[in-house]
């Protein structure tokens, strides 16, 4: 009884007092904090198209949100953090050289050899790709140079193929605009005449994208908005021993490393389906996060995560069902991953992988 | 008498020899003939059916009593023990192909009573889509024949022979019933093992004849390896009919005949335990095969042979995925997924037969043949035409000499088709018991029609179709020596050693297309040889009937090319023996069918980080393939038939890098060969009104 009149009390005055706060001020209005999902099964939309599906997908586990991007909607990336850079669209497999000139006009079909940006299995062809591990400062294009004489016209094909076809072909030079921009010069290969786009940075995003035909476009999301990509992108494979040529993946896997997201993957069988000593996803907990190493590594997830058809018999085609993956956020929420379907032979839909995660440590 | 059996019979199985009796034929075949074997007759590449002796090319036959002692329920078993034949099984797709003389299957003609067999790819699938109920022999001529059938004939011509009604009046009715396991799998009737079932109707009356047969050959799978719901060895099940209707007098020997196939090849796939959904492929085909053939002797000098025959062969691929969760199951809509490849073949062949006189014979022919095909990888609906005119002769110059030159002229509507293709054939008869045949011919084979119009374009795959083909061709040389061996007793053994020379020239393989580097197309680029020497023997004593072959085949190394210190030619030997022993008190037949295939060796180069290439010795492992069975007559109409196949039980065949100790040598890979031991029993049925 005594109890109950001492919480009516409490309640009274609570309620007192908030009518008093509330009767000098309406401000701070409380932004509630949202708790990071629990964790959920997505599909992701990748559209039409089957392994090279149209669209990129963005991934935020914590908001259960993805964003689709369709993938020719852009075709370069203009680095917003320190630095001046610029990055070609891996996701149709642009591939760029650089044309050995600082003059747009002298650039045309009949000077450079369009044939040279054909893809090809031939470790050269390396070059003409931006990094496969996602390093901002290992693109093809230099670091756009503060001196303007520095700065190299390149020529850009931005589909990617074993032919070139001349209408994909744009010539471009990037100068620095001041401290915090860039201006874009570029035209078709064999124009004698160029456009002219600037580009401010903007420290929400890692990339300002720019599509030639549609000027400055929206991307990826802002930087701190998702924790991994998937999709078609152009990467690399061994060709023997040591000897990697350019290679375009479909359902590749890149976290955002320059967004401070890192992931680990865990393989809980080995080859003959005997347990490897290490938790399964349905027993992975808070506790076992002691044993995992984290990585930054762009590539932690990659392709690793599903088998595609290959001549080489008992194949069995799907996600791969001896792993999971942990994902840790620039949040610190970590959440462990697992694909369940990516293709027609694991029941699923290619351009459409299914995955369920789940939170096992809040951040 | 008795020890002289068993002692032939003992070495018999030690050297892996086969064995038959004419009174075994005269038994079992119904047959009131004791038939010499060297009067048996062939009809490949012949004028006028030709007993194998005075055929002027080396003609083997596998007989209608060794595919009904072997109780095979399929053509691959019927060859899989023939010199120089090998196959190779397709897991994925349920499909294999034929090797002979050491080249692949597009180099290997498929005819069904003279009729070329169409086939979707290069590969010969169509060798497993014949009923075998139906076959009366199997006529095999190794080397080109491109002469009288055209492209693809280089490697050699298998000539299946269908049952024909005997000319007498009569109503037959047969019927067959046969259970087989498969490897250590068996479930009666259906799902696990084989299970063949045949009936058959033929009747003539005054000339006209009509046969009517429906078989099926259902084939459940075999795990093997795999697990869940996955099989290493896919079933197939087969429904094949037949419907011939004819009619023969004194000049004309006219039949129209149907053949109909209906195959569905089912690939089951995983479950995907996180979805419970799994992804199941069915392959299904079916063919209608149309033929018209006549034979008119004009006069005793002339005769016309023709044949009109239409295909129409329809493979679909279809693609269920089923939710176990919700018990719902639809098509799925992934590229290649749902297809239908279609493919029609229109042949004409007419020859005629001009005997003017003992010393010459002339066979003027002609050769239309239209191929179409369509499917989704397939550019556009592209229709061949190819016309030919050949024309060969039989010379007698004395009666010891025999000598048959050719010559065959192509047009075709796609592709420059080479101007003139030649042989010669001759036959020197030394003695009563001993010939030499020697050849030289010319074989080629068209492109076909994939490598002409093929298209596929994806993110990592650029190939297609080159129309600037050029046809394949070799130059081919064979010499045989054969020893009829006399009658010493009881005993008569016959032998034949050959060797053989083939060079082969713009072989047709993928390579880089000469405008875009990056493009892959067919290109004429490969070269090949290969080289080999063969030695046959059979005997023949009372009751036991056997053979013993030995054959060396060597295949071009194309790496030597390029690498030093490594060999031109890769060889492999093969031993194969058939022993067929007749018991007459038991009225039971003993058979052992046997082969071994010798190790192949192969080279593969390695580029190592360094840019450096290092040659590594490869080897495909040796095996052995052994049926046994045993015949037994219950009744006069019942014949009971059982036996092992796959006595080595072998499943799967090494195929190693027996490279240099770095990491990536000693890679060991396995082929599919069997699905192991299996047993089978059947019971054969035959009913004749007119008994003999």
């Amino acid at each position: 009884m005594k109890t109950t009149m001492n919480t009516l009390k409490s309640v009274g005055l609570c309620a007192m007092a908030a009518i008093a706060v509330a009767a000098c001020s309406r401000g701070n209005d409380p932004i509630p904090e949202t708790p990071p999902s629990d964790g959920t099964t997505l599909t992701l939309q990748g559209g039409e198209g089957g392994g090279s599906a149209v669209n990129s997908v963005y991934v935020d586990l914590s908001a259960e949100q993805q964003t689709s991007v369709e993938r020719a909607g852009w075709n370069l990336g203009f680095y917003s953090g320190a630095g001046f850079r610029v990055i070609l669209n891996g996701t149709t497999g642009t591939s760029a050289m650089d044309a050995g000139t600082t003059d747009l006009a002298e650039v045309n079909a009949t000077t450079f050899d369009i044939s040279q940006l054909a893809s090809g299995y031939e470790p050269s062809k390396m070059a003409l790709y931006d990094d496969t591990a996602g390093r901002v400062e290992h693109t093809v294009i230099a670091e756009i140079a503060a001196n303007e004489a520095d700065n190299n016209v390149y020529v850009v094909n931005t589909v990617f193929g074993s032919e070139v076809d001349a209408n994909n072909v744009w010539k471009i030079r990037v100068l620095r605009d001041g401290d915090n921009g860039y201006t874009l010069q570029y035209a078709q290969l064999n124009a004698t005449d160029y456009e002219t786009l600037r580009i401010a940075k903007d420290g929400d995003y890692h990339f300002k994208h720019v599509s030639f035909t549609g000027g400055q476009v929206d991307g990826e999301p802002k930087k701190a908005d998702w924790d991994f990509i998937w999709g078609y992108n152009i990467y690399y494979t061994a060709m023997g021993p040591s000897v990697y040529i350019p290679y375009a993946f479909s359902d590749l896997i890149f976290i955002n490393h320059l967004g401070g997201v890192s992931a680990a993957e865990v393989i809980f069988e080995d080859e003959n389906g005997e347990s490897t000593g290490k938790p399964t996803y349905a027993d992975f907990a808070e506790a076992d996060l002691s044993g995992v190493t984290f990585s930054n590594s762009r590539n932690v997830i990659a392709s690793n995560w599903r088998v595609t058809p290959s001549p080489s018999p008992n194949i069995v085609v799907g996600t791969k069902k001896d792993r999971f993956y942990l994902i840790k956020d620039p949040a610190g929420n970590v959440y462990k991953l697992r694909f369940t379907s990516f293709t027609t032979e694991d029941g699923g839909t290619r351009g459409y992988p299914e995955l369920e995660y789940t939170l096992v440590k809040r951040g | 008498m008795t020890r002289q059996i068993l002692l032939s019979f003992s070495v018999g199985l030690l050297f892996a020899v086969p064995i038959s009796a004419q009174q075994m034929r005269t038994i079992y075949a119904g047959d009131t003939l004791q038939n010499n074997p060297l009067d048996e007759v062939v009809v490949t590449g012949q004028y006028e059916p030709q007993s194998v002796k005075n055929s002027v090319y080396r003609v083997r036959t596998i007989t209608n009593e060794q595919i009904r002692l072997r109780a095979s329920t399929t053509v691959e078993n019927i060859l899989n023990t023939q010199l120089g034949m090998r196959f190779s099984n397709d897991l994925t797709l349920g499909e294999s192909d034929i090797q002979l003389m050491g080249m692949s299957g597009q180099n290997v003609k498929v005819l069904i009573d003279g009729i070329p067999l169409i086939d979707r790819g290069a590969t010969k699938q169509s060798l497993s889509q014949i009923d075998v109920n139906n076959i009366e022999r199997i006529e095999v001529v190794e080397g080109p024949m491109s002469v009288t059938y055209g492209t693809d004939a280089l490697a050699g011509v298998i000539n299946i022979i269908t049952k024909k009604a005997a000319k007498d009046n009569n109503l037959v009715i047969g019927a067959r019933i046969q259970e087989e396991s498969a490897g250590n799998e068996y479930a009666a009737f259906r799902k696990e093992g084989t299970h063949n079932g045949n009936l058959s109707v033929d009747w003539q009356h005054r000339g006209w004849l009509a046969q009517v047969s429906g078989s099926r050959n259902n084939f459940g799978g075999w795990q093997g390896n795999s697990e869940g719901r996955l099989l290493d060895w896919n079933p197939k099940d087969q429904w094949l009919a037949s419907g011939t209707l004819g009619y023969r007098n004194r000049k004309v020997n006219t039949w129209y005949r149907l053949n109909f196939l209906d195959e569905d090849i089912y690939m089951p796939g995983a479950l995907n335990n996180l979805n419970l959904m799994a992804v199941d492929k069915n392959y299904l085909t079916s063919r209608f095969t149309h033929m018209l053939q006549t034979e008119w002797g004009i006069n005793d000098r002339l005769s016309f042979s023709g044949a009109v025959s239409y295909q129409d062969y329809e493979r679909r691929t279809k693609t269920m995925r089923y939710n176990f969760r919700t018990g719902e199951s639809a098509l799925t809509t992934g590229a290649g997924e749902q297809d239908t490849a279609q493919f029609t073949s229109l042949v004409f062949r007419g020859t005629l037969q001009y005997k003017i006189s003992d010393k010459v014979f002339l066979q003027p022919g002609i050769e239309i043949n239209r191929n179409a095909g369509s499917g989704q990888r397939i550019a556009g609906t592209p229709i061949i035409a190819d016309y030919a005119l050949f024309i060969s002769s039989e010379l007698k110059p004395t009666p010891w000499l025999h000598i048959r030159p050719g010559l065959r002229f192509i047009r075709n509507s796609v592709y420059d088709a080479p101007p003139v293709i030649p042989s010669i054939n001759t036959r020197f008869r030394i003695s009563e018991s001993v010939d030499i045949r020697a050849a030289y011919a010319r074989g080629f084979r068209s492109p076909a029609l994939r490598e002409l119009y093929f298209t596929f374009f994806d993110a990592n795959h650029s190939i297609r179709g080159n129309e600037n083909l050029k046809a394949e061709y070799s130059n081919s040389f064979n010499a045989y020596v054969s020893w009829y061996g006399t009658e010493l007793g009881n005993w008569r053994i016959t032998s034949t050693l050959g060797g053989f020379y083939n060079r082969f020239n713009n072989l047709i393989d993928i390579g880089v297309a000469p405008d875009n580097p990056a493009v892959n197309t067919y290109v004429n680029i490969d070269r090949f040889r290969t080289v080999g020497t063969t030695f046959e023997n059979s005997v023949y004593w009372k009751n036991l009937e056997a053979s013993i072959g030995f054959s060396y085949i060597g295949r071009h190394n194309r790496l030597s090319d390029t690498e030093t210190n490594i060999p031109g030619m890769v060889w492999s030997p093969e031993v194969n023996s058939n022993i067929m022993y007749y018991i007459r008190k038991w009225g039971t037949g003993i058979n052992l069918f046997y082969k071994y295939n010798g190790d192949r060796p192969g080279y593969e180069a390695l580029t190592q980080s360094n840019g450096e290439v290092t040659v590594n010795r490869t080897s495909v492992a040796a095996y052995h393939n052994a049926d046994v069975s045993i015949n037994k007559n219950i009744t006069h109409y019942l014949t009971l038939v059982g036996g092992v196949r796959n006595l080595f039980n072998v499943t799967r065949i090494e195929s190693s890098s027996l490279g240099d100790g770095s990491a990536h040598s000693g890679a060991t890979s396995s082929l599919p060969v069997g699905y192991g031991r299996s047993f089978f029993l059947g019971l054969n049925f035959q009913w004749s009104k007119n008994t003999n």
